[in-house]
């Protein structure tokens, strides 16, 4: 299934360049999108996406909400402002 | 004296003309640190109950701490505290840039300033010595301005100069001092307390050196500090964005009111406008990098507004909360007109966030038909419009018609118009901070109950709720441990001069690392917790001194989710602040209905022995 991804702010530091679509397995998670977008590299502190929100189609979601085809997942980390 | 310090305390009082150096208690300093440590037990000890807080019995405080101004990093900020004129209870607000740090070099931990002089007056502070001097040809004159003409005048082109604009002269309860142009301890009306002291400004400059204890151990601390910026993304963005990077995100995520704390960002604002407001967009204007004393990040920028509808030779990037109180919560996404607002704040002197909140109050009571375009001065206040926020802010700023009510904040609209109290969204009275407690809620017990209500820099589970893993952040049980401690660590960081933004650092017990390197005084964990409740015991007892209880603090029922929104990251979520209320109070052994501690809790913190005397007459 294809997923719409929209990586916003500073959360696009963390995750492949240039993503708009991804291609997922059925019954796929967010934890599954994540894994297979993250840009892993050895001195990397990837601990803010531990923290990052999630909305699918714009509704509250979790690392292990299921996904669906044509979903659009936003993927933001929380930054404390000042 | 302990290193860090300068070990000298400056009290003018301006009825008298009279100025007295004092040498700082030792231990005064090793029980309250600094800022606003410091200040609440002088203010407690020397300000009368019932002192008017426009009056000249009002005691003005800018109050540096330990680390201020020292090679540690983060270590720029000083406080500025008074009762105030917004809350009638006690007031601190911190700022940055360079102001403490010179303070220092010129000699002196803190000022302390009483009275009223017959007419405009300025400090002159130079290395040890200081001078009451004429500032008529000052009043008028807004902060950049007044800095510049101090420097000039003085021939000192590296003056420091905090100073009250228009704002504060016209005892706006918005206003705020500014320090270098665009820095302020912004919040809770210090500036009309200024202001009613006839105090236009106070100039510092000094060349002494601030003492460590232990300077290898500051380089070997701001090291790790320097390597755990450069491997995080987060802390990196703060660096070339600075506080701003999360703003389009924030207005997102759920973390920025929106629409006068109504709207829901992802649906009502957008992701194209928050982009609009986003660091990214506006900083096509940046000239260059601005760091505040000694930092590693440098959230500030200078910007120059080339052309458009409000061109600017020389502003400021906005900070975070500017862009957020004059961007979403207006749903304005026109960043030319959040850019001016800025500068019309900075130059007259008025806190960024009171001001967006009370313009938002205004739009939304002129949406539902409670204020009339006559009423508002023809403005057509539509949420969004961005030509009506900034004249609405220029008359704010000059008190002219509908602006000489909006001056002095929503709530005091709200009653000198007689309608739209149910607007409101407030805490005990000022505006709401650009954080919301709906998704980190611990912030709706600090909003609404600490000392100093309505901050965003005040201590508890909030922050760390709404940027941190925690599942079951909406478990009300069992939070009273957590929160108390959360509190008494913010309280140490900010008394010992640190700024927040510490926490980028990633450096867990950084400030009891750099409060025992610059002082010398060992400094724990444990310690910090213990300070640190003694200075929130004190802030709490001034106000109980002043004779309020836990129920006259409030809170505007929208920021804990009553009614909650139907939709978007923050959809259901309601807070029970009296549970969080309940549990911090007992935590702390304060009674919950009259909020006095108990005699044995005092007791065991120790160095409040005036508190002891007040509440149990022994």
């Amino acid at each position: 299934m294809l997923i719409k991804v929209k990586p916003l702010g500073v959360a696009k530091a963390y995750l492949k360049k240039d993503l708009e679509t991804v291609e997922l397995p059925e019954g796929a998670k967010i934890k599954d999108l994540l894994d297979s977008i993250i840009i892993t590299a050895d001195n990397a502190d990837l601990s803010l996406l531990d923290v990052a929100t999630f909305l699918v189609n714009k509704e509250p979601a979790q690392r292990e909400t299921g996904l669906q085809d044509g979903d659009e997942v936003i993927i933001m980390l929380r930054l404390v402002g000042g | 004296m302990l290193a860090g310090y300068t070990g000298k305390i400056l009290f003018v009082n301006l009825t008298e003309m009279s100025v007295t150096v004092q040498d700082l208690d030792e231990d005064l300093a090793r029980n309250f640190i600094g800022g606003y440590g410091i200040g609440a037990k002088i203010l407690y000890e020397m300000m009368p109950v019932g002192a008017d807080p426009l009056g000249p019995e009002n005691i003005l405080g800018f109050i540096t701490g330990p680390c201020t101004g020292t090679r540690a990093f983060f270590g720029a900020r000083y406080t500025l505290v008074h009762k105030s004129p917004v809350t009638g209870g006690w007031n601190d607000a911190n700022s940055g840039g360079y102001f403490g740090p010179e303070l220092k070099k010129a000699g002196f931990d803190a000022v302390f300033i009483s009275g009223k002089a017959e007419k405009p007056v300025y400090l002159l502070i130079m290395d040890g010595k200081v001078q009451i001097k004429e500032a008529t040809h000052l009043w008028g004159k807004d902060t950049k301005e007044t800095w510049e003409l101090l420097k000039t005048e003085l021939n000192l082109p590296k003056l420091r100069v905090v100073a009250i604009g228009p704002a504060g002269e016209k005892l706006s309860l918005m206003s705020c001092p500014i320090n270098d142009g665009h820095r302020a301890p912004g919040r809770g009306g210090g500036g009309a307390v200024m202001g009613s002291k006839n105090l236009k400004a106070i100039a510092v400059y000094g060349t002494g050196k601030i003492t460590m204890a232990d300077p290898e151990k500051v380089t070997e601390i701001n090291k790790q500090i320097a390597a755990n910026i450069k491997k995080n993304p987060g802390a990196q963005a703060f660096g070339t964005l600075g506080t701003g990077s999360g703003t389009a995100v924030s207005a997102l995520n759920g973390d920025s009111p929106v629409k006068n704390w109504a709207g829901v960002g992802i649906i009502d604002y957008g992701e194209e406008a928050a982009e609009k407001l986003g660091a990214a967009s506006l900083d096509v204007h940046k000239v260059k990098k601005y760091a505040c004393f000694n930092c590693p990040l440098g959230c500030g920028a200078e910007y120059k507004v080339k052309s458009g509808r409000w061109p600017l030779e020389a502003t400021e990037r906005p900070e975070y909360e500017t862009s957020c109180s004059f961007g979403a919560l207006l749903l304005n996404s026109e960043a030319d007109a959040v850019l001016m607002c800025n500068e019309i704040c900075n130059r007259y002197g008025l806190d960024t966030i009171s001001t967006g909140a009370t313009i938002a109050w205004a739009m939304e009571c002129y949406s539902k038909g409670i204020l009339a375009r006559e009423e508002l001065d023809g403005i057509d206040l539509t949420w969004g419009n961005g030509e009506a926020i900034v004249a609405i802010t220029q008359k704010i700023a000059d008190q002219e018609g509908c602006g000489a009510v909006l001056a002095h904040g929503s709530a005091y609209a709200a009653k000198v118009w007689g309608k739209g109290e149910e607007f409101l969204q407030t805490a005990s009275g000022i505006e709401l901070p650009m954080h919301d407690p709906r998704l980190g809620p611990g912030l709706a017990r600090t909003y609404q109950y600490d000392p100093t209500p309505g901050r965003h820099v005040k201590g508890g589970i909030g922050l760390a709720q709404a940027f941190g893993a925690f599942p079951d952040k909406y478990n009300y049980s069992n939070t009273g441990p957590m929160d108390v401690a959360a509190t008494a660590s913010q309280e140490v960081e900010n008394c010992a001069g640190f700024c927040t933004f510490m926490m980028n650092g990633g450096v867990m017990d950084a400030k009891e690392q750099y409060l025992a390197a610059v002082t010398g005084m060992p400094f724990s964990q444990e310690e910090t917790l213990k300070t640190g409740k003694r200075i929130l015991n004190m802030r709490h007892a001034f106000n109980l001194r002043e004779g309020f209880k836990p129920s006259d603090f409030t809170i505007s029922l929208r920021a804990v989710g009553k009614p909650p929104l139907t939709a978007g990251p923050l959809k259901d979520v309601e807070i029970d602040v009296e549970q969080l209320a309940e549990n911090f109070f007992t935590h702390m052994d304060w009674d919950t209905e009259t909020g006095k501690p108990s005699l044995e809790s005092l007791q065991e913190l120790g160095g409040l022995e005036e508190v002891i005397r007040d509440l149990y007459g022994k």
